[in-house]
């Protein structure tokens, strides 16, 4: 068989590619879809999301921690307070006020 | 089409008007040799999601293209890398053949089933030059500038590729009359 009885032959296949009549609206579904699908950069983002979450606790368990002791120190300067400025002993009766 | 064409507007901003008409008129002018190319390389019902994916890498990469180079060269190659990518994933599915698909069309099921199986018998390398030569028309020197290499090789792999597929045909009963 020569070259030219060979594209001959060839040619009676007749299967052709041809385009479908969806193409484009699959073309436009796959680019919907690659946007749709987290990039790189999405994943950066989650990542920074992640440790913005974490920094949020850090910042939570400073400020738990932060309140913690101001009540502390709030009971403490009550009881300073109370030993301080007795008021028991500056409104009660004169007659009392001998322990002064 | 024109649903593709906004969305491209819309979310390539980058990319002007002269671009987009640019790629629209290239493209189209060779839609038909690039479905052709990946129809007589895979010959498997996965034409038509290869011709879409080799549209979007295309499309992705045309900022990059550079004017002096032919656009046919340049969309073929990215077709057979899509082609070759497709291979690797689905070697198997290759190997027994059967991704080939029956014949359903009007014509000789016989003679297209039989070219199928042929150009299946081929290596990826030897079915490239065969289809581009001896199917889509291209000169030795052509296939030579579209797969870059020499034009003597691509008369080599052609010669040895058309051995190949004409002993399949004797194998398989066929005489040529």
């Amino acid at each position: 068989m020569n070259d030219d009885e060979l594209k001959k032959f060839l040619r009676l296949n007749g299967k052709v590619a041809e385009r479908p009549s969806t193409e484009w609206v699959e073309i436009l579904g796959k680019i919907e879809r690659d946007h749709s699908r987290p990039s790189f950069f999405d994943k950066i983002k989650s990542l920074n999301f992640g440790v913005g979450l974490a920094g949020v606790a850090v910042v939570l368990i400073v400020g738990i921690s932060t309140i913690k002791e101001e009540k502390e120190l709030e009971k403490l300067s009550r009881v300073e307070e109370f030993l301080t400025e007795d008021t028991y002993f500056t409104e009660v009766e004169e007659t009392y006020s001998w322990i002064r | 089409m024109q649903k593709v064409k906004r969305f491209i507007f819309s979310s390539n901003r980058t990319k002007n008007d002269e671009l987009i008409k640019r790629f629209k008129k290239e493209y189209l002018d060779n839609e038909a040799f690039v479905r052709s190319s990946i129809y007589w390389m895979v010959n498997s019902n996965s034409v038509d999601d290869l011709v879409q994916e080799t549209f979007l890498k295309a499309w992705r990469g045309f900022d990059g293209f550079q004017d002096n180079s032919s656009f046919k060269t340049w969309i073929y190659r990215i077709a057979m890398n899509v082609v070759y990518t497709h291979f690797q994933k689905n070697s198997r599915v290759y190997e027994t053949l059967e991704g080939v698909e029956q014949s359903d069309s009007g014509s000789d099921p016989e003679i297209s089933d039989l070219i199928s199986l042929g150009l299946m018998k081929l290596t990826p390398d030897q079915r490239q030059v065969f289809s581009l030569h001896y199917q889509l028309g291209f000169t030795y020197r052509e296939v030579g500038e579209l797969l870059e290499i020499s034009e003597g090789t691509a008369k080599s792999r052609a010669n040895s590729a058309k051995t190949k597929f004409v002993s399949f045909l004797n194998e398989n009963g066929f005489k040529y009359e």
